[in-house]
């Protein structure tokens, strides 16, 4: 950064010409008057950017102490009550657990630095035992910030390094000053500026709002692509669409049935509903239970919009450069970048309710990043709700924004339907199952328990032939959209250079019914909920389309970067 | 062993060249039929089957004879060594049959496009890794395998589900010379 003329203001992503910065001035300062104090600082801050060490905030000793002591909660509170109870071993038990935590803390936050030397990010850390972590800059891909409501008040944030490799983020700093913060990333984007010659800059600048919400860390003075806000009102209705509230419904069944006995000492609900229900009308006990289970579908809606808004408020979608940003989150900001270039996988959702409504929510899933089990906020709002909700109408935008050059019209694909004999296939399992239902319903409701099964064959086999006939295929120019869905309909798709591996599988049963699975693999790693692996094909097509897909994978070179 | 049963040959393997013998020939000029592994992975297959199958029945076996030990002759006992004795039956039918099934499914070919391979007797695969994709690829040899000159060529993409692939029962030299080729006609370096 010490190149930088000191009167430029610095910011994150400088791959901009200045000519481009001095067009909209205006806007610029007065999207920048919120946080001039933190510019200021980083004028100063910016020229010794590049070689002195970085290390962390004073205040990360605290933000350590305290995980370490949640992730060991249970052991903490039992010794911190059996020390406050004077029993010696309680004592030393806490401080069993306690010291070592805090020593490790301590060393860690001594002993941590981070440089960039010769377009290389080095991390190191430990006395006894050193750890040296050399991360190319050409292959970070994001550099992401969450700030909880304690990091927003203390102005650092929590700053996790990605490269495509591996389940977790490559290096975790917590926590770093907002101002160093953006030194790091200044010299990281500086730095990959300079290695892989800046992409195009052509980008049309509409600076918009002056609120910048992500102002406290400072990010984003730039003019960037605005491509999307989501108003409070489709939150709320993603809210409502969504089943987030219900998963609580199954938590809270689980405590219940877990505490079924001590709560039934007490109160018994069936003889609180019995004793309510003595002297009523049939009447007034339908319209009571009615107007009990409307509320509570409700409450359970309310709680999903809860959700929606802690996660996504003030979510804003910027695109500078080939960079995605995202930011957004009530209390705790999520901000996340995601190069175009490493989108391996884009996938549409829409459930029932997003339908009726005119909604949809976009996915997408890139190489390496977070972890497939767990995932942490930043890994939430950038591949599993990379937009979580959106106009029907804006899709077809945002789609052709994530992958330029491609020509998306859902409705003009030439889509491939399965195989003619899938529905057959999957009717037959929903009679098998109905067979199976009714055996267990007579076994459990005798005698009439076999109607049960009566009554869900019909349904069983109507969903069979929808689910049959909802499954398609496409493969047009450089992509592959496969689509499915009875009530929540998903429509993923891939690209020739993000495809890995191709394959087509049988099963004995797929080769009964002269069928076989295509499968796509891509290096989005991540929970994807709609992979490409598409059953169900006939064995001619699903061979035609393996080496279909085989020749013009081989011919595109893959692009990561 | 040619005359196999053409019905467990797999389906896409339209063009299988036996050419086991005469490998190095085939590995000279540009591969574009499908070519089968080593006949020697046969006999490393009924081998290796073998020792597993003799291991289980002696799991067997012990567990009968603990069970006459502490009860005696008896019906429980009758049913538990009819059934043992099957167990066993299949077990040492299958080590000499599966191989040659196996055998008989798999098969790869390497060509311009890249590395394709099918294997699995009642669950088939047909997969095929771009050689532009390939991220690295190792040949690895067990102890067995080292006494038959056999080996095994693993290739790894940044995929996820398939993110390895395995080819088993290749003659050693061919594997180390597929890898060779493999890496040599991959023509980007900077993959992810």
């Amino acid at each position: 950064m010490s190149s930088e003329p000191p009167s430029r203001k610095p910011n994150p992503f400088a791959e901009q010409p200045i000519t481009s910065q001095s067009k909209d001035g205006m806007d610029r300062s007065a999207m920048n008057s919120e946080q001039e104090p933190v510019v200021a600082t980083l004028a100063g801050a910016s020229d010794d950017s590049l070689q002195t060490l970085g290390r962390l905030h004073p205040i990360s000793l605290a933000f350590d102490v305290i995980t370490h002591v949640r992730s060991l909660i249970v052991p903490a509170v039992i010794a911190v009550y059996s020390a406050a109870k004077g029993s010696v071993g309680g004592l030393m038990l806490a401080g069993f657990i306690f010291i070592p935590t805090l020593i490790h803390s301590i060393i860690r936050y001594l002993s941590l630095r981070y440089r960039i030397e010769d377009s290389e990010l080095i991390v190191t850390e430990g006395i006894f035992f050193q750890r040296n972590r050399t991360v190319p800059v050409s292959r970070i891909q994001n550099i992401n910030l969450v700030q909880n409501v304690l990091h927003r008040i203390l102005k650092v944030a929590e700053v996790r390094i990605e490269t495509a490799s591996g389940t977790e983020p490559e290096a975790t700093l917590r926590v770093l000053s907002v101002v160093e913060v953006e030194r790091l990333r200044n010299s990281i984007f500086h730095h990959r500026k300079q290695v892989q010659q800046a992409t195009s800059s052509t980008d049309e600048i509409e600076s918009e709002d002056s609120d910048n919400s992500m102002a406290a860390i400072g990010q984003d003075a730039r003019p960037a692509n605005l491509l999307l806000t989501i108003p409070w009102s489709q939150l709320a209705r993603a809210g409502i669409a969504s089943n987030k509230g219900s998963l609580l419904l199954g938590v809270l069944i689980g405590i219940y049935f877990q505490f079924d006995e001590q709560i039934n000492s007490q109160f018994d609900l069936e003889k609180f509903i019995r004793s309510i229900s003595e002297g009523a009308s049939t009447a007034t006990i339908v319209s009571v239970t009615t107007v009990a289970f409307l509320s509570i579908f409700l409450f359970f809606r309310l709680l999903g919009m809860g959700w929606y808004f802690l996660r996504f408020a003030d979510y804003r979608l910027e695109r500078s450069g080939e960079d995605f940003r995202i930011s957004c989150g009530l209390f705790t900001k999520v901000s996340a970048s995601v190069p175009r270039k490493r989108i391996q996988f884009i996938s549409i959702h829409r459930n029932l309710f997003m339908r009726w409504m005119k909604l949809a929510s976009i996915r997408i899933e890139t190489a390496g990043g977070a972890g497939r089990g767990q995932e942490d906020a930043t890994k939430t709002v950038s591949s599993r709700w990379f937009i979580p909700v959106l106009r029907e109408s804006d899709v077809t935008r945002l789609i052709e924004e994530l992958r330029p050059g491609l020509n998306w019209d859902e409705q003009a694909f030439d889509w491939q339907p399965i195989s003619p004999k899938a529905a057959a296939r999957l009717s037959r399992v929903g009679i098998l199952t109905s067979i199976l239902i009714a055996a267990a319903g007579t076994y459990l409701f005798w005698p009439w328990g076999w109607a049960i099964g009566l009554l869900a064959a019909p349904l069983l086999v109507m969903l069979a032939i929808k689910r049959s006939r909802s499954r398609k295929y496409a493969r047009a120019g450089n992509v592959i959209v496969y689509r499915s869905g009875v009530f929540t309909k998903k429509t993923s798709m891939t690209f020739f250079e993000k495809i890995q591996t191709v394959s087509v599988d049988a099963s004995p049963f797929d080769r009964r019914w002269d069928m076989a699975t295509l499968c796509v693999d891509t290096a989005a790693a991540g929970p994807a909920d709609h992979r490409l692996h598409i059953r169900y094909l006939t064995t001619e097509f699903a061979e035609l389309e393996f080496d279909a897909i085989v020749q013009e994978a081989a011919d595109q070179l893959p692009v990561f970067n | 062993m040619n005359e196999e049963d053409p019905a467990i040959n797999p389906p896409a393997a339209e063009t299988v060249a036996n050419s086991s013998s005469d490998a190095a020939v085939a590995i000279a000029e540009p591969v574009t039929t499908f070519e089968r592994i080593d006949r020697r992975s046969i006999a490393l297959g009924r081998i290796s089957s073998l020792i597993f199958a003799i291991v289980i029945s002696i799991g067997i076996l012990i567990g009968l004879l603990a069970m006459l030990v502490s009860s005696g002759l008896g019906t429980l006992l009758g049913v538990t060594t009819g059934v043992g004795a099957i167990v066993i039956v299949l077990l040492f039918a299958s080590a000499f049959a599966w191989p040659v099934w196996e055998y008989n499914c798999t098969s790869w070919r390497l060509n311009e496009t890249g590395l394709e391979i099918h294997h699995g007797v009642f669950w088939q695969h047909r997969i095929s890794v771009p050689v532009a994709r390939v991220q690295h690829a190792d040949v690895s040899q067990g102890p067995l395998q080292r006494r038959f000159e056999l080996g095994k060529l693993t290739v790894h993409t940044a995929g996820t589900q398939n993110a390895s692939v395995e080819l088993n029962g290749i003659a050693h030299d061919v594997a180390v010379d597929l890898r060779n080729r493999i890496v040599s006609q991959r023509r980007s370096s900077d993959v992810v």
